[in-house]
C-alpha cells in the first residue's frame, strides 16, 4: 500500500514539475513577442509550426475554427506585395475555403453551410475589404500594433459551419487540411461532443480527432 | 493425470516453488496495480467535471486552475472580482454559474463558499445532480451543508455546531470559534471531491472573516451574528466558478470571450481538455511505470525460468523414469511448461487478491489525500488482456527450461 501511494506522490510532484515548466514557456513567448503591449491578456502565443483548432458539436450542427500563424500556412508573416506573394496568399485562401480538402467525416456525413477564411493580415486592406467588416479586431492587431517594430507576427483564421445528417454518429473527422499544410507540424484541436471534452495534439502522420 | 504429475512435481520441491510465487506475486501486484490506479484516477477525474462546460478563474496554467478549484490540489494563484463574475453569470450565453471561494477548513477538509445554484446546477458523472441524504441546502448565513465522508468520518449529524479554521492547515489554532456554523444537510456520496467538502454560503465566508484583519483575529469584538445578519455581505473576490451554457456550440466563442475580457485578467478553460492536457503530461510518467512494472514482472519470469532449469538437473532420475515408462520427450516439455503455467495462476490469483485488500486498506488514505476514489474491483479494464499476456510471457520465459526436460530425455 506503502508503494501506491509513493508511486502516487511521486507523479503528483512530477507533475506540478510539468506545471512550472509550461507556464514559464508560455511567459517566455509573451515576453518575446509582446514586450510594448499594454492592454493585458488579449495577447496569443505566436509558435511557427504549432497550430490551434477548435471543435464542437451540439446536435446536427458543427463548428469548427483553425487559427495559425501565417508561416505555416504561405511561408511569410508580412503583407504580400510582389505577384508571387499574392498568389500564394490567394492560393492559401482557395485551398482554406475548399472544405473537402480540409476535412473528412467518420460516421456521418456533413454539409459545408458557412465559411469564413480570414487572411487580411497577409492582403492589403484595399485588396481585400471584404473581410475587414468581420474582423475589426484583427486588423487593430496585426495592422496598427506591429508598426514599425521590423518584427511582424501575423495570424490566419478560418472559421467553418456544418450540418451534419446525425451528429450523433459522427465517430471522427480527419483533418486532411495537415496534407495541405505541411507546416503545421503540430495541431493541437479541442473538442467539445455531447457534453464530452477533450483535446488531441495532431500531425501529419496522425491526423484524426476521436471523440471519445 | 497430467496436472497431478505437474502439482505433485512442484510440492516436491515446495521451497523454491514458494519463493517463484511470491516473486511473481509481487510483479503481477504491481502490473494490475499500476493499470488499475491510472485508470480509476482517470475516470474518477472525469466524472467530477462531467457536467461543467467552463470553468473560469485568475489566469495561470489550465491545469493548475483546474486541479485547484474542482480537486483542491494546490493552491490558487490569485482570486477574482466579484463584479466580473456576476457580468459574465448574466451574459447572454450563460445558463448558470457556481461561484467558489476557498480558503478555510474543518479538520483538514476544505470549506467551499459558494450558492444555492453549487445545489442546483453542479453535475458529476453521467449528468448525475447532487442530491441530500438528510437535511436541505443553507439558508441562514451560518448553515452548512457536510459532504458524505466528511459526515460519516467526523460522526456530525443535522444540528451539530462546526468551527471552521482559518487557512488549511490541518492542525489550525486560528479558529473561527466565535461563529460556529450549523449542519443543516447532508449529500450523498457521489464519488467526487464534493464528498470531502463542506458547502456553506459566501455570505458565511463573509462573516466569519469580518472582524479579522490581516489574517489574524481582532479581540474584543463586538459584533453579535444578529447585527451581521443585518448587513448585506457581498463577497468582494471568489476563487473561481464554474459554468454552465446555454447552447454548447457556443463553447469557444465563450471561453475566448472571457479569456479577453479587459476588466480584469480571467482565464476561462474547458475542463475536459484540461484533463486531456495533464494525462498528456503524465503520458511519459505513465509509460515509465508501466515498463518499470514490466520490467519486474520480467525479473520475475527469469527468476521462474533459473528455478525450473536448476530443477532439471536434480530431476535426471525422474525423467529417466517418465522415459522409461513410456513418455515422448515432448512430454516433458509440456510437463515443465504446464508446471510454470501453475506456478503462474497461482501467482495471478495471490496477486489480485493482494491488490484487493490493499486497495480497501489505502482507499480512505487516497480519498481524504487526493480526493480519488478508486474502486476494489480491479477486474474491470484492461487487466484480463494483461493476464493474458501474463500468461504468454511465462510460456515463453518456461520454453528454454522445457526445452532443455525435452533435450535430456532424448
Amino acid at each position: 500500500m506503502r508503494i501506491i501511494t509513493l508511486l502516487f506522490s511521486f507523479s503528483l510532484l512530477i507533475c506540478s514539475y510539468c506545471f512550472a515548466g509550461s507556464h514559464e514557456h508560455d511567459e517566455h513567448h509573451h515576453d518575446e513577442h509582446h514586450d510594448d503591449e499594454e492592454k493585458h491578456g488579449t495577447q496569443d502565443a505566436h509558435l511557427h509550426g504549432y497550430a490551434e483548432a477548435n471543435v464542437v458539436i451540439d446536435g446536427n450542427s458543427l463548428e469548427f475554427n483553425l487559427d495559425s500563424p501565417s508561416a505555416n500556412i504561405v511561408g511569410f508573416e508580412y503583407e504580400a506585395s510582389t505577384q508571387s506573394e499574392i498568389d500564394t496568399v490567394k492560393a492559401a485562401e482557395k485551398t482554406l475555403k475548399n472544405t473537402k480538402k480540409m476535412f473528412s467525416f467518420k460516421g456521418t456525413s456533413c454539409q459545408a453551410k458557412k465559411v469564413l477564411v480570414d487572411v487580411s493580415a497577409l492582403l492589403d486592406k484595399k485588396t481585400d475589404a471584404a473581410h475587414n467588416t468581420e474582423h475589426d479586431h484583427h486588423d487593430e492587431h496585426h495592422h496598427d500594433e506591429h508598426g514599425d517594430d521590423g518584427e511582424v507576427h501575423s495570424d490566419v483564421e478560418a472559421n467553418y459551419q456544418f450540418v451534419c445528417k446525425d451528429g450523433s454518429k459522427l465517430k471522427s473527422i480527419a483533418l486532411v487540411l495537415l496534407n495541405s499544410f505541411p507546416a503545421i507540424e503540430t495541431l493541437k484541436v479541442d473538442w467539445v461532443k455531447d457534453g464530452k471534452q477533450g483535446s488531441v495534439k495532431l500531425s501529419g502522420k496522425s491526423n484524426e480527432v476521436e471523440f471519445k | 493425470m497430467f496436472i497431478k504429475l505437474a502439482l505433485q512435481s512442484l510440492i516436491n520441491r515446495k521451497g523454491s516453488v514458494v519463493m517463484t510465487i511470491l516473486a511473481m506475486t509481487v510483479s503481477i501486484f504491481v502490473l494490475l496495480g499500476v493499470e488499475h490506479v491510472r485508470h480509476q484516477a482517470k475516470e474518477s477525474f472525469t466524472n467530477t467535471v462531467s457536467g461543467t462546460d467552463l470553468i473560469v478563474g485568475a489566469r495561470t496554467g489550465s491545469v493548475n486552475l483546474l486541479l485547484y478549484s474542482v480537486f483542491r490540489v494546490g493552491t490558487p494563484t490569485n482570486n477574482i472580482t466579484w463584479d466580473s463574475f456576476q457580468r459574465i453569470s448574466s451574459s447572454r450565453n450563460v445558463e448558470w454559474a457556481i461561484p467558489i471561494s476557498l480558503g478555510d477548513s474543518h479538520k483538514g477538509y476544505r470549506v467551499i463558499g459558494t450558492n444555492h445554484d453549487y445545489f442546483k446546477y453542479f453535475s458529476y458523472g453521467n449528468k448525475r445532480s447532487l442530491t441530500f441524504l438528510e437535511g436541505k441546502p443553507f439558508e441562514k448565513m451560518l448553515d452548512v451543508v457536510l459532504g458524505f465522508d466528511v459526515a460519516t468520518k467526523l460522526g456530525y449529524k443535522l444540528g451539530d455546531k462546526i468551527v471552521v479554521a482559518h487557512g488549511v492547515s490541518k492542525t489550525s489554532f486560528s479558529l473561527h470559534d466565535d461563529r460556529p456554523f450549523t449542519v443543516v444537510g447532508i449529500l450523498e456520496p457521489t464519488g467526487t471531491p464534493v464528498d470531502q467538502s463542506l458547502h456553506v454560503s459566501l455570505q458565511g465566508i463573509e462573516a466569519i472573516h469580518i472582524d479579522w484583519k490581516q489574517g489574524v483575529k481582532i479581540r474584543g469584538s463586538t459584533l453579535t451574528i444578529e447585527q451581521i445578519e443585518k448587513m448585506t455581505l457581498e463577497p468582494k473576490t471568489i476563487t473561481a466558478f464554474m459554468v454552465g451554457l446555454k447552447s454548447r456550440i457556443a463553447t469557444f466563442r465563450v471561453q475566448r470571450a472571457i479569456n479577453n475580457y479587459n476588466k480584469e485578467p480571467l482565464m476561462a478553460i474547458l475542463p475536459g481538455v484540461a484533463l486531456s492536457e495533464l494525462w498528456q503530461m503524465m503520458g511519459i510518467l505513465e509509460n515509465t511505470l508501466r515498463l518499470v512494472s514490466a520490467l519486474v514482472l520480467v525479473a520475475a519470469l527469469l527468476g521462474l525460468s533459473a528455478m525450473l532449469l536448476a530443477s532439471i538437473r536434480e530431476r535426471q532420475q525422474e525423467i529417466r523414469l517418465l522415459r522409461v515408462v513410456g513418455a515422448p520427450p515432448f512430454f516433458l516439455f509440456l510437463l515443465i511448461e504446464l508446471e510454470a503455467i501453475l506456478i503462474s495462476l497461482t501467482s495471478i490469483f495471490l496477486g489480485a487478491i493482494m491488490l484487493y485488500f490493499c486497495l480497501e486498506l489505502v482507499r480512505d488514505l487516497l480519498i481524504s489525500h487526493f480526493g480519488l476514489h478508486i474502486t476494489s474491483n480491479i477486474f474491470s479494464n484492461s487487466s484480463p488482456i494483461f493476464l493474458i499476456f501474463v500468461i504468454f510471457a511465462t510460456l515463453l520465459a518456461a520454453a528454454v527450461p522445457s526445452f532443455t526436460a525435452y533435450k535430456s530425455g532424448k
